[in-house]
């Protein structure tokens, strides 16, 4: 910190700053030794156990301590060496520091085998031989992948939205209760996203949806004893199983939206009263527009998650009962049926239905650009 | 369902005399209804999940969660899931390594995805455009297909970490960060420009900025995600057991060991799903006063 | 120029920087430099060291299985030194297949279906058992026929050191000696005289259930591959699961229709079909043990007996009774045929002694003595002491076995995983709805039989 401390005073000067050695030197053994110290604590933490006592604790404490420290200090360090460098080189340079650190684990986790997926959407089964476009044709000529896609296309059309409207429901409600209803409220709200997705599809399979009218509540309350899960007439299984990611979900919205809706500045919802605004005006008129932005991320994050969600439909149906999904088909066809090529062809399909998202985002970002 | 009924009866009351909670706003009473009505609603499968884990297994099968609740007696009512679950596994161990995998796996994307947030708000360089719109893409990417190289480049084949803490922290930092980059810039896409100008006008640098202005502005998102990060990997069955080694196993791993082969001992999942989200409810509590009044505004002012 | 300069020298930095990054590194002091498996000699290997006392071991069943595994092999342990660390994964067909292929294969693996040991063979990740046991010698104990289930093409890969045996009707004791039922029907038409008087006191006579979560189907499968041991002997069976003879053969439309009479006659299963599919199949038999039961037979394997109620568990030999799921009446074949599945053992590490002598210890008729006793456990060794098992109906179910006249593993474990995974569960589900008849089902599934030929001939 002493070294924020004696940052260099201010510099206005145009065409920069010259190049400062010591600086320069001191970042880069900083970078060096930091890296260095990080990846051999790293090491020797799983190779030398007993140079930590085999205790656990102290090892996961001093685990714990270089992964954080390490990644604080490696930014530290090659912002030092940045900024040591003559102004013009710096600027340009220090936006790659910014941002390579996160680009290059995302690269080597993500990018890379999504080309590699593309790369193999193209071959066949094993990965060995090259087809061409055959795992399209195969898969845009299989029924299975058209009923995917449109219980998609539904789950697409419902959840996102009915997420974020009960998002900003419950974000929004709770601001007006006392200090202690607000935080109960909010708690049980947030309470489902602690179940993992596979432990909620089975609570509600058996104690919601249940076909004997003794296990399953719904049924106990309707009074039949229908089989929820099986009903696929007008897709009702898929609405029922939405209901679960809403359950799921709606805590993270809360989430997000309630941060939004607390940054609105009060003097603003106040002025608004004032001028005779009732509190839906002041709702819609005042607080949706202000917290847009969030809305926004919270329904292309929501949208995100359906596409890739199977473990719901996954544990209850398996897939049958028309309620498969892309991502459970692409789950079948590269573990059930070892399939690699259709598999990554579905990979291909759900990148592009991004692409509309990808659109957006462009757009959005010319326009606070041209701000 | 009672609060429904009992919704005409409330609401006349507070006509009659307007009442105030301690802070002098006044109570709302649509609010205390729907938070009502939306809360029960959201509590029946957890609380039927609680009373289902203190029931054995011909019970849970035989007659619903209510029925117990509304006639206790002789219901089956047993701790034998809850001593199946912390005999049969670590529990003390597990907790231990779920929080040595998570907490760092929470911060570490989080710090990472912070300056690369930053630099796609504030910055301007040639390519960020693309960058982002590819990050934003494979956010859809199913993990699974980058399982089979991961497992190579982190295998003895490679530089031979899979197994330890570290690869499970680079994992879930590299998975989570698309996600959290996203939000992370969009939220700081709201925060006033202005601040982060008149700090370039006072001479601070980015870094300077980042840390003193934009991080502390940034904590509501933050707190956020960390929130969804941390249950995520607290909840990750997948990547933990493929890369951590048998004695470093989580909570949801040596969960899912309880079950035999064709699933004998289901009925514990109930009692282990109630013990594994303890934590996380602790740590949503402990977060919590960051979604609450005043925080955000300040961290604006300040 | 000077700009130019700078920016060479930041990259020779930065470079200076990678390469340290790279060699500074400690090396992975027991890494024993194995190379990928499958090499010119047939020496299966993983990338675990070699002789240094551990054993690893992959198996698909924790919980209290895993306790009586652990508990069979304690003496072993103890005796000879060598340290077995067991983990299990409830999804270990496609676990074992991500870690094999990186070198993270376990020293040994307790496959719990043959399909994936085959394939993981094939591939050349599996030492061929002929290589460090004595075949010959395990071959004589065994229950007939249980080594073919791991033959790829003339060698066998692993060796069971746990047996299921599937063709078994459970029946509550109490109930059905009251009713005064044929205890001992001895062919399908009796049992069907059976189910009927069943009836005609006004209780279901089978308790079904299939539900079992992404896995649905599999109990269905069961009772097709049962119809069709019966109804056309194990020559026919072993073309079926081979895929000589097409998925969609009549005879196959047989025996889809056999089992679809039992399903379908009125009353004759609690619940109909629709409730079959619906009922989690841990809890089919639950009903039987209600007073009055709804229901008196169970067709399942011996596992199922651990997901009787608690008290029923605790009093076994008087609460509940076996026969043996008979023979056809009038069939081509009129052996008493039986099925059954088991765990396989297979060495992943060929060239470490220790892993070599848990797999002799694991794979002979001396191993599991005290999981026999801890219950639920079968040796699929004819040779192995029954009195080690708890109770008289583990001991009966052990001598169904000896009796039969042929052996056969459970048929959708055979087949490759697409089907016997997939799209044979999947299939027996959309039968059973009605959304497909037996026809169009096996045509469904023969069309989803991955095409080994054509991919072997480019």
């Amino acid at each position: 910190m002493t070294a924020l401390a004696e940052a260099p005073a201010p510099e206005v000067r145009r065409g920069g700053s010259p190049a400062r050695p010591l600086r320069m030197l001191v970042g880069i053994v900083g970078i060096c030794v930091v890296a260095w110290l990080t990846a051999n604590i790293f090491l020797s933490l799983a190779y030398y156990p007993q140079w930590y006592f085999h205790n656990r604790i102290l090892m996961a404490v001093v685990g714990m301590i270089a992964g954080l420290g390490g990644a604080a200090l490696l930014f530290y360090f090659i912002n030092v060496f940045i900024e040591s460098l003559p102004q013009r080189l710096s600027q340009g340079l220090i936006p790659y520091a910014f941002v390579l650190p996160a680009l290059g684990l995302i690269g080597l986790m993500l990018i890379y085998p999504t080309v590699q997926t593309i790369n193999y959407s193209f071959a066949n089964n094993d990965s060995t031989r090259y087809v061409g476009f055959d795992n399209y044709v195969s898969i845009f000529q299989d029924p299975a992948f058209w009923l995917a896609l449109s219980n998609n296309a539904l789950w697409l059309l419902i959840v996102p939205a009915l997420t974020v409207a009960i998002g900003i429901a419950v974000a929004l409600f709770p601001d007006r209760l006392s200090a202690r209803g607000e935080k109960i409220s909010k708690s049980l709200i947030f309470l489902p996203m602690a179940v993992s997705f596979v432990g909620a599809s089975t609570i509600w399979g058996v104690l919601i949806y249940s076909a004997n009218p003794n296990i399953g509540i719904l049924n106990a309350i309707l009074g039949s004893s229908i089989d929820w899960i099986q009903e696929d007439t007008a897709r009702l299984n898929s609405l029922l199983m939405m209901v679960i990611l809403i359950w799921m979900q709606s805590g993270f919205a809360m989430v997000l939206l309630s941060g939004a809706i607390k940054g609105v500045p009060e003097e603003t919802l106040e002025a608004a009263r004032l001028d005779g605004a009732s509190e839906p005006q002041v709702f819609f008129q005042v607080i949706i527009p202000q917290i847009k932005g969030t809305i926004i991320t919270v329904f292309i994050t929501v949208v995100i998650l359906v596409l890739k969600v199977f473990d719901i439909i996954y544990v209850l149906t398996n897939g049958n009962y028309r309620t498969n999904v892309i991502a459970l088909m692409f789950f079948q066809e590269l573990f059930t049926q070892g399939r690699a090529g259709r598999a990554s062809a579905i990979v291909v399909v759900l990148l592009l239905l991004v692409t509309p998202i990808l659109i957006y985002q462009v757009r959005h970002y010319r326009k606070e650009q041209a701000q | 369902m009672t609060a429904l009924t009992d919704a005409p009866r409330l609401a006349k009351k507070s006509k009659r005399q307007p009442s105030y909670m301690k802070d002098g706003r006044p109570r709302s009473w649509t609010s205390i209804i729907v938070m009502i009505v939306l809360v029960i609603l959201w509590s029946i499968p957890t609380f039927g999940l609680l009373v289902s884990s203190f029931r054995s297994r011909e019970a849970v099968a035989s007659s619903g969660w209510w029925t117990a609740v509304f006639n206790p007696v002789e219901q089956g009512w047993t701790l034998d899931n809850y001593a199946g679950v912390l005999e049969g596994s670590n529990m003390g161990t597990g907790f231990l390594n779920t929080l040595v995998v998570s907490v760092p796996a929470t911060i570490l994307p989080i710090m990472f995805a912070a300056f690369a947030a930053y630099a796609f708000t504030f910055m301007f360089f040639p390519g960020k455009e693309v960058l982002f719109v590819v990050i934003v893409a494979v956010m859809v990417v199913p993990i699974q297909v980058a399982l089979q190289p991961m497992l190579y480049l982190l295998g003895p084949y490679g530089l031979g970490i899979s197994g330890q803490f570290v690869a499970i922290w680079l994992l879930h930092t590299g998975f989570g960060m698309p996600l959290c980059l996203y939000t992370l810039r969009n939220y700081m896409s709201t925060l006033p420009t202005s601040v982060v100008e008149s700090a370039k006008i006072d001479g601070a640098s980015h870094y300077q900025t980042f840390w003193r202005l934009v991080a502390p502005m940034s904590m509501p998102a933050m707190a956020a995600f960390a929130t969804l990060q941390f249950l995520w990997v607290w909840n990750d069955l997948l990547i933990a057991k493929l890369f951590l080694l048998p004695t470093n196993a989580t909570v949801i791993v040596q969960l899912q060991q309880l079950l035999g082969t064709q699933g004998q001992g289901a009925e514990l999942l109930t009692a282990g799903a109630f013990i594994s989200m303890a934590l996380p409810i602790l740590v949503f509590v402990f977060l919590q006063r960051f979604f609450v009044r005043g925080l955000t505004s300040g961290a604006v002012k300040g | 120029m000077r700009g130019a300069r700078q920016r060479l020298l930041a990259l020779a930095c930065t470079a200076t920087a990678g390469a340290l990054l790279l060699t500074g590194c400690l090396q992975n002091p027991s890494q024993s430099g194995g190379g990928a498996a499958g090499g010119g000699e047939g020496l299966a290997d993983n990338a675990e060291a070699d002789g240094d006392g551990v054993v690893t071991i992959l198996g698909a069943f924790g919980g209290q299985e895993e306790q009586g595994f652990l508990a069979a092999i304690e003496e072993f342990e103890a005796e000879s030194g060598i340290d077995v660390r067991y983990s299990s994964d409830q999804d270990f067909t496609n676990t074992i297949r991500l870690r094999t292929s990186s070198g993270q294969a376990p020293d040994i693996a307790i496959f719990p279906q043959p399909g994936g040991l085959l394939e993981l063979a094939a591939d050349g990740f599996i030492q061929p058992i002929d290589t460090y046991l004595d075949y010959e010698a395990i071959d004589r104990t065994l229950v007939p026929g249980f080594l073919e289930a791991a033959r790829l093409n003339g060698r066998v890969y692993g060796a069971p050191m746990r047996m299921a045996v599937k063709s078994v009707v459970w029946y509550p004791a109490a109930a059905y000696e009251a009713g005064g039922y044929n205890a001992e029907p001895a062919n399908l038409d009796e049992l069907a005289e059976v189910a009927t008087q069943i009836r005609e006191d006004g209780i279901a006579p089978w308790c079904m259930g299939w539900g079992s979560d992404q896995a649905t189907g599999w109990v269905g499968t069961d009772w097709i591959e049962e119809y069709m041991l019966r109804l056309w002997g194990p020559d026919v069976y072993d073309e079926w699961t081979s895929h000589q003879i097409p998925f969609n053969d009549e005879r196959v439309i047989a025996a889809f229709e056999a089992y679809g009479e039992l399903l379908e006659t009125p009353d004759n299963v609690l619940g109909g079909p629709s409730g079959v599919l619906s009922t989690p199949f841990g809890n089919a038999m639950l009903p039987a043990f209600e007073d009055p039961p709804q229901c008196l037979l169970e067709r399942q394997g011996n596992f199922v007996t651990g997901f009787f109620p608690d008290d029923v568990q605790a009093d076994l030999d008087n609460q509940v009774g076996l026969f043996v799921f008979p023979r056809a009446a009038d069939s081509e074949y009129d052996g008493q045929p039986i099925m059954g599945g088991g765990d396989l053992a297979a060495l992943m590490n060929g060239n470490d002694e220790e892993a070599i002598q848990v797999m002799e210890f694991l794979t002979s008729d001396a191993f599991g003595g005290a999981w026999a006793q801890a219950g639920g456990w079968l040796s699929p060794h004819t040779t192995f002491d029954a009195s080690l098992y708890p109770d008289e109906i583990t001991r009966q179910t052990a001598e169904i076995v000896a009796a039969a006249d042929v052996f056969r593993f459970d048929g959708s474990d055979l087949m490759p995983n697409a089907v016997g995974g997939g799209t044979f569960w999947t299939g027996m589900v959309e039968w059973i709805r009605g959304d497909k008849t037996a026809e169009q089902v096996t045509t469904d599934i023969e069309n989803s039989w991955p095409a080994a030929e054509e991919e072997a001939d480019s």
